[in-house]
């Protein structure tokens, strides 16, 4: 047991305790977390910032919209229906169709006007938000995944994340939905986390509750070694939401659309910690290379976007890739 | 930086605060460790009885003064109808009892409560002076006491041994000296008060001392000792033997060769002692010493407040203990649970149902009030008002298993009442919810997880030591204050993470 803590440490990693008394509490205004907590607000103000986001269909704010939710449904074939506070994906629905009045998830099961009013409701009393407090609906448009992952994916939109600190993309992993995660892509129900190497936008190796996998636990299909399409501008996008949000620890979730290309799709001010995992590193090595070289350093000044994905292409590439590469070769 | 070390300093201060309270509560208030360590409590009665003359009557009587060794925590003076006075005489406390007209038998208490003295409160004793007042009256006896002094002396080394050496050569019938000096005295009293006059023609400061021993029982005898001052402190000396130290048990009462009462226009007086022990609680102890003692402590402490009131506070303390230990749980081990604190209420809870019947009645509520949610979520019912169905359904659960258990003579399934509903209900739709969105695996592991912190904070909170030092010392919660504080800045790895980033310890 001593040892494995002796080889974390070396290895960098960081933990709850430390992300959330160090990086957390230190880099992250409280004042500026509504921004995040609240999708609604996320929205306008990446809108504002020229950063891409799915489209906003409509929002729905009180009891007795939910109660006519079918007829504002009604113009749209496809949606998602969000709480604007939710926490860890829950309480979104994804409809791919609307057929007699019934609204056909994309896991192919079917869902009653009854039951989507239902489940509105309890969007707006609360129940999915983190404080229970009363919340928003968000109709959103419906992300047609790009069709470069359909051999590492089952169902779902698969979606990345990157965790940028103080504007520097320092670690980023593929997010696939598996059988077991219903079609969401988060970790904690059962989505897969494969690595991605910042410098080239090659996936890893994969992380499947707290394991290493190098398949997909349902296709079968080997996880690394595939190219990340529009990697350029999934590293724009996301180093931009730090000025656009003023967080210095961010997660932002990116989902590639076949038509738009990368849409940020939301922004996470806790982001979780098995990111590591998938990449086989430690975030505290690379965060500390952040803080000495930039935040400690005498001339205390963050570069321009580009310049700081420059810099963490450089820096944090992964070792493996040229094995990957000549593996694959 | 700045804050780190205002952090420090903060936990510092609390820390010595803290510790420097429970260390001044325990040494000089005395305010006990261990929550059944008893002390020994005696209640000594003495009675004065007589028969009146119907004319006016004065009576006194000696009392003891509690300057060492033992300390009066309660005195009392039973004396309806007499005019009442207390004043020092000389050496001694005096008590005088004075009634124009009594008629009959007459009976007056006077009662006190003593224990020994703690430690730190032992008072020093002024010294004593040499005094020229006792003498022998004819030049026969000073030529007597001369040569016994000096034969004495001859033989001895130090004040010790001059007493010891006294008291015995007085005793021996065959010295003719011994036997003039003690010519007509017969008493033990008045045998004292020759060797008195012995030893301060040898210029030893002498004084007799009646003493009443601490044991069970009525008409106890006061007996004579002899002490003398060796220019730092007083040395007892037991007249019959000459040996040297007084017992423990000893309660040192009046001095000099008086009698311990005088009755003036009664007849028939007669004094007579009784005692009686009580074995008390520490802390009640503590309590009465306080009592006896106005101070910062005995005005703003949580013993003075009523019992009821108190009993409260004596498991309300112990809440602080059981939030360490959640807070141990969660940033060390890393055990998941339903809410922060949750589980102290259960714990709590089960203080009252005992460990077993509070987990197997906590299992049943949650999962009856599961059912019954996930029979709700057919109904499609709005948040708030689910939860008041849920919550009306645990209280009318809780009802029924008391009744249940009362017919079927389990009296323990009674103490349900005492789990805190609103909070079951919170947890029965918390897990609700985790068990339709993150499956059933994940709900009982959190269900568990909660259990499982709920009996360690039970375990830790019903130890009694922990208890009674929460409750006796304030000076414990600052302790715990610096203690959360400084977890509070912990960023190092948790238990769980061991296991969870295992795939990156290689």
């Amino acid at each position: 047991m001593w040892s494995r803590l002796q080889k974390l440490r070396r290895n960098g990693v960081l933990t709850i305790n430390n992300r959330n008394a160090n990086y957390i509490l230190r880099y992250n205004d409280r004042k500026k977390y509504p921004l995040v907590d609240d999708k609604l607000k996320t929205k306008q103000l990446a809108i504002e910032h020229d950063v891409s986001v799915p489209g906003l269909l409509t929002h729905l704010d009180s009891e007795s919209a939910a109660k006519d939710i079918t007829k504002v449904l009604d113009p749209f074939p496809d949606f998602v229906v969000k709480p604007a506070q939710g926490a860890g994906g829950d309480g979104i629905l994804v409809i791919q169709a609307s057929h007699n009045g019934r609204y056909i998830k994309t896991s192919g099961q079917a869902v009653t006007a009854k039951e989507m009013e239902h489940h509105c409701s309890n969007i707006l009393a609360g129940l999915f938000s983190l404080g229970g407090h009363r919340d928003v609906i968000l109709v959103e448009e419906r992300i047609r995944p790009s069709h470069v992952f359909d051999q590492i994916a089952y169902q779902g939109v698969p979606d990345v994340r990157v965790i940028v600190f103080c504007g520097f993309p320092v670690m980023a992993m593929l997010r696939l939905p598996t059988r077991q995660s219903q079609g969401k892509a988060n970790l904690h129900q059962g989505a897969i986390g494969a690595g991605l190497d910042i410098s080239t936008g090659h996936t890893l190796q994969g992380v499947w509750f707290n394991e290493i996998t190098l398949s997909h636990p349902d296709t079968g299909n080997q996880l690394s070694g595939l190219p990340m399409p529009f990697w350029d501008d999934i590293l724009d996008l996301s180093a931009r939401c730090y000025e656009m949000t003023d967080l210095g620890y961010l997660g932002v979730d990116i989902v590639i659309d076949d038509t738009r290309g990368p849409l940020m799709l939301e922004l996470n001010a806790r982001p979780g910690l098995n990111i590591q995992i998938a990449n086989q590193a430690g975030l505290l090595s690379r965060l500390k290379d952040i803080e000495d070289n930039f935040i400690y350093a005498k001339n205390r000044k963050i570069p321009e976007p580009a310049d700081r994905i420059d810099y963490a292409r450089n820096r944090f590439a992964a070792p493996q890739v040229a094995n990957l590469e000549t593996g694959a070769a | 930086m700045s804050n780190r070390y205002h952090l420090h300093i903060l936990v510092a201060i609390l820390m010595t605060l803290g510790v420097a309270l429970t260390y001044y509560q325990h040494t000089a208030l005395g305010v006990p460790l261990t929550p059944d360590s008893k002390e020994e409590i005696w209640t000594v009665e003495a009675n004065l009885v007589f028969d009146a003359r119907n004319r006016p009557a004065k009576l006194s009587m000696y009392l003891p003064e509690f300057k060492e060794r033992f300390q009066s925590l309660h005195e009392r003076f039973v004396s309806d109808g007499y005019g009442m006075k207390v004043e020092q005489e000389d050496d001694n406390r005096l008590v005088t009892w004075s009634i124009r007209k009594p008629e009959g038998r007459q009976s007056l208490y006077y009662t006190v409560s003593l224990a020994k003295m703690t430690d730190a409160r032992k008072l020093k004793k002024p010294g004593a002076t040499y005094t020229q007042k006792n003498q022998f009256s004819t030049p026969i006896e000073e030529l007597a006491a001369e040569s016994l002094t000096a034969e004495i002396r001859s033989k001895t080394a130090d004040i010790h041994t001059f007493v010891t050496m006294a008291i015995r050569t007085l005793a021996d019938s065959d010295n003719n000296n011994a036997q003039l000096l003690l010519d007509k005295a017969v008493s033990a009293t008045a045998r004292a008060s020759v060797l008195v006059r012995l030893l301060s023609h040898a210029h030893i400061p002498a004084e007799i001392i009646h003493t009443l021993p601490l044991k069970q029982g009525v008409n106890i005898e006061p007996k004579i000792w002899l002490r003398c001052y060796n220019g730092e402190q007083w040395l007892y000396f037991d007249i019959g033997t000459g040996d040297e130290g007084l017992p423990e048990d000893m309660l040192p009462w009046w001095k000099g060769d008086g009698p311990v009462f005088t009755a003036n226009g009664v007849r028939n007086p007669e004094l007579s002692f009784s005692i009686s022990k009580d074995v008390l609680n520490s802390m009640q102890l503590a309590d009465m010493r306080l009592r006896g003692r106005p101070s910062l402590f005995s005005e703003f402490s949580l013993s003075g407040l009523p019992v009821q009131t108190q009993i409260v506070y004596q498991t309300l303390l112990t809440v602080p203990l059981g939030v360490l230990v959640i807070l141990v749980l969660r940033s060390f081990v890393g055990l998941v649970t339903f809410g922060t604190f949750t589980p102290v209420l259960i714990a709590l809870a089960f203080r009252e149902t005992q460990l077993l019947w509070g987990i197997f009645l906590f299992t049943l509520i949650t999962s009856i009030g599961l059912l019954v949610r996930f029979y709700l979520e057919q109904l499609r019912l709005l948040l708030v008002p689910r939860m008041a169905v849920i919550l009306t359904v645990v209280v009318v659960c809780m009802g029924v298993i008391s009744i249940l258990g009362h017919k079927l003579g389990m009296e323990r399934g009674l103490s349900i009442a005492l789990f805190p509903m609103v909070i079951l209900t919170m947890a029965i739709e918390r897990m609700s919810i985790i068990w339709e969105e993150r499956g059933a695996a994940e709900a009982i592991k959190t269900g568990i997880g909660s259990l499982i912190a709920a009996s360690i904070t039970y375990a830790v909170i019903n130890i009694p030591l922990f208890e009674h030092w929460m409750f006796a010392f304030p000076g414990i919660t600052l302790i715990l204050l610096a203690l959360m504080l400084m977890i509070g800045r912990y960023s190092g790895y948790r238990l769980s993470e061991l296991s969870r980033f295992k795939a990156l310890g290689k």
